[in-house]
């Protein structure tokens, strides 16, 4: 069987300046991998590269998802294949509801899965039934996208979409941050929902605290746009004691 | 060298001299004579008369074209059904109040029976057979600049057949009064001069949708003038709807005239035409007066759409919002010049104005210019203007949600634009606009 996601010797930059140098990761169907790492070390940036973010380059390396180069692929063929991210930062698009822009997102997602479109009327049942995962009013579909949100409805928006969507493999980047306990667990609680054994997650944070709700498989440490330290959900808590200048490069 | 062109207003001299004046009034006889008068002294803004107001919008082209105006009986259709509606609020089960065929009345495709509603809608060739036109005498060309604007002159003196719209007190009309312009192809530059004239002295409220709708490629020019007088306590909408060929010139002026406590809210949508031009002027001359003005457009090629606002804040306590928004593509040009005037002793007075564009591509050019005359000190006066390029941030948002790159666009530049169409208050009119909108934006290049 294919790993869910398969990342070879990825190296990516932004203009001039050099922000992957060299990650290698592979995840298996079923598995929640995590990536800590201080702020700068690259986090955002793998999200970013593998959903096919335009504003950054893939100067070496690949990535594939169940066994398909994603590198030459459009960031909408990416989420066609299964691929989602869960945006750090979720852009509110004044004048487009939620539910025609979800509707519009998981027609083409279907299509691709050889499934056919749906329909208004059981689209609507659809997000009745998935806001529950969230915790929240099934109103927030007739609002525009992200506009007027708080920082927590906003991420919560995330996991929607991707109980909706229903991915292969989700990509979250600090779906915790910006968030009070409340919040976090009602994140933590969605994406333990949705967790199956054919999806599999890449849970991006900068704290240890999401990773008392959901429980990683494996905890990788990120530095300098390089995986330098890889291990069970032990590595999370140690982190969390030591902080992150443990894996710093010693100087010269 | 432009400066030693001569004004090219002979064509339409000969255009007046062979119009038949037999049933038309004498006062209006005076009054066309006046009006060409005036238009053949002033001539085209274009070499020396070139003013600031036509700075960016050259008419050159248009000035160089030989007009034929058409005529009467030579273009009446006995079925709406021979026009293409596809396009069209028009249809079968929704025949307009009064429809005009190249500027020719269609009586067949109208239906000006408004029965119970408080509103009475006449040509004025009507008027003119009832004998009674002392309306028309007291109103026309009173709302609009008919004394040096020579466009408004134009269209005065060449006027074949108009639209009074009288609203009594306390009318309250339901479904949209449909004006229905409709343009065909012409080997000449087929001149049109639509005139409109709505007229809700006491507490009256109707709603009026106004289209220009090309059908096929022609080249044609449509000089159109609408004024309207919102008396007290009354409501009026106005909804302006421009679908023209992209080889179509079209300019109109609108004047509208706001006493107490009334309000006018007006949609201008532009989707056609090559050259567009439009003068809006609003006076809010009572206290309490209120308008709303919001104004859409697309772009692209090498369209070119010019918006002249004036607001005259001439009352104290008057409100007036103003929001016009734009797509442009390839290598058009848009021009929104907003005025507003606040008249000593005009306190209280709130003007917002906004232009906000979307440049598609690099070659397109928004002008935006705000002008503000403030004779008076506690007032609220604000002014906004952007343009801008589609945010890369919400493209890829969308596009890693699965949507493609052309769909997204789509729903960007559709949801840019919504905020106007959002502003249409007659739920018929707001999804034929927004259909419209929408397959005009799906054909844009840069959104494919």
């Amino acid at each position: 069987m294919n790993p869910l996601l398969d990342i070879a010797d990825l190296h990516a930059s932004v203009g001039e300046i050099k922000i992957l140098n060299g990650v290698t990761l592979t995840i298996n169907p079923g598995e929640i991998h995590a990536i800590m790492g201080p702020n700068g070390s690259g986090k955002s940036t793998l999200a970013n590269v593998l959903a096919g973010n335009p504003a950054y380059n893939v100067t070496r390396g690949s990535a594939s998802i169940a066994g398909e180069n994603l590198m030459q692929l459009l960031p909408e063929d990416r989420a066609r294949r299964g691929l989602f991210l869960s945006f750090q930062h979720p852009v509110e698009i004044p004048g487009v509801r939620m539910d025609h822009f979800m509707r519009a997102s998981l027609n083409p997602i279907r299509k691709h899965r050889g499934e056919n479109e749906i329909g208004i009327l059981d689209f609507d049942r659809l997000v009745s039934e998935k806001v529950q995962v969230i915790d929240m009013s099934r109103d927030m579909a007739k609002r525009a996208v992200n506009v007027g949100f708080s920082g927590g409805e906003k991420k919560r928006n995330e996991i929607l979409q991707m109980a909706i969507l229903e991915p292969k493999i989700s990509i979250l980047d600090e779906p915790d941050s910006g968030l009070d306990v409340d919040a976090l667990r009602i994140v933590a609680s969605g994406i333990n929902q949705l967790r199956s054994n054919d999806n599999s997650t890449l849970l991006i944070t900068h704290y240890q605290r999401i990773l008392d709700y959901v429980t990683p498989d494996y905890v990788h440490i990120m530095i300098k746009g390089r995986i330098v330290k890889s291990g069970d959900k032990s590595l999370a808590l140690d982190v969390e004691k030591s902080g992150y200048d443990q894996f710093e490069p010693t100087p010269q | 060298m432009l400066e030693n062109l001569p004004k090219p207003v002979d064509a339409y001299i000969e255009g007046y001299n062979s119009r038949d004046t037999a049933k038309i009034p004498p006062w209006m006889t005076e009054l066309q004579k006046l009006s060409m008068s005036i238009f053949q002294s002033k001539g085209f803004p274009i070499g020396v008369a070139r003013n600031e107001e036509w700075k960016y919008t050259s008419l050159t082209t248009l000035a160089d074209l030989d007009p034929v105006i058409p005529q009467e009986n030579s273009q009446l259709v006995t079925d709406i059904n021979q026009l293409d509606l596809t396009n069209s609020y028009a249809s079968a089960m929704r025949i307009p109040t009064v429809l005009f065929l190249n500027g020719i009345y269609q009586p067949k495709l109208s239906n000006t029976s408004l029965q119970n509603q408080g509103i009475r809608v006449r040509t004025f060739k009507d008027i003119y057979e009832s004998g009674t036109t002392s309306v028309l005498e007291e109103h026309l060309g009173r709302y609009v600049n008919n004394a040096s604007n020579e466009f408004v002159c134009l269209n005065t003196a060449l006027v074949d057949n108009g639209v009074l719209i009288e609203i009594e007190a306390n009318a309250a009309n339901t479904t949209p009064i449909h004006i229905a312009h409709f343009y065909t192809a012409s080997n000449k530059l087929q001149t049109t001069s639509p005139r409109l004239l709505i007229l809700a002295p006491d507490a009256g409220t109707a709603t009026i949708l106004e289209t220009h709708e090309g059908v096929g490629n022609g080249t044609y020019f449509t000089n159109a003038v609408t004024e309207i007088y919102v008396g007290k306590q009354s409501d009026i909408q106005h909804y302006s709807v421009q679908t023209q060929s992209v080889a179509a010139f079209h300019i109109s002026n609108t004047g509208v005239h706001l006493a107490a406590d009334s309000k006018f809210r007006s949609v201008n949508i532009d989707l056609g035409g090559s050259l567009v031009r439009h003068n809006l002027d609003v006076i809010t001359a009572e206290p309490g007066a209120v308008c709303v003005l919001n104004g859409l457009y697309v772009v692209d090629g090498k369209r070119h759409c010019d918006n002249q606002v004036i607001i005259d804040h001439a009352a104290p306590h008057t409100t007036s919002t103003e929001l016009y928004k734009g797509v442009l593509d390839d290598e058009s040009r848009s021009v929104f010049h907003g005025s507003v005037i606040v008249r000593e002793g005009a306190i209280k007075v709130n003007a917002n104005q906004a232009d906000k564009n979307l440049l598609l591509s690099d070659k397109a050019e928004a002008d935006t210019k705000p002008a503000f005359w403030v004779y008076c000190d506690d007032v609220i006066c604000r002014h906004g203007a952007a343009c801008g390029q589609i945010d890369p941030a919400a493209m890829f948002y969308l596009q890693a949600r699965g949507i493609d790159s052309s769909e997204a666009k789509q729903l960007l530049t559709r949801a840019f634009l919504s905020e106007i169409t959002e502003s249409i208050a007659s739920p018929d009119v707001k999804t034929h606009i927004e259909t419209l909108v929408s397959d005009r934006l799906s054909a844009l290049k840069s959104n494919t």
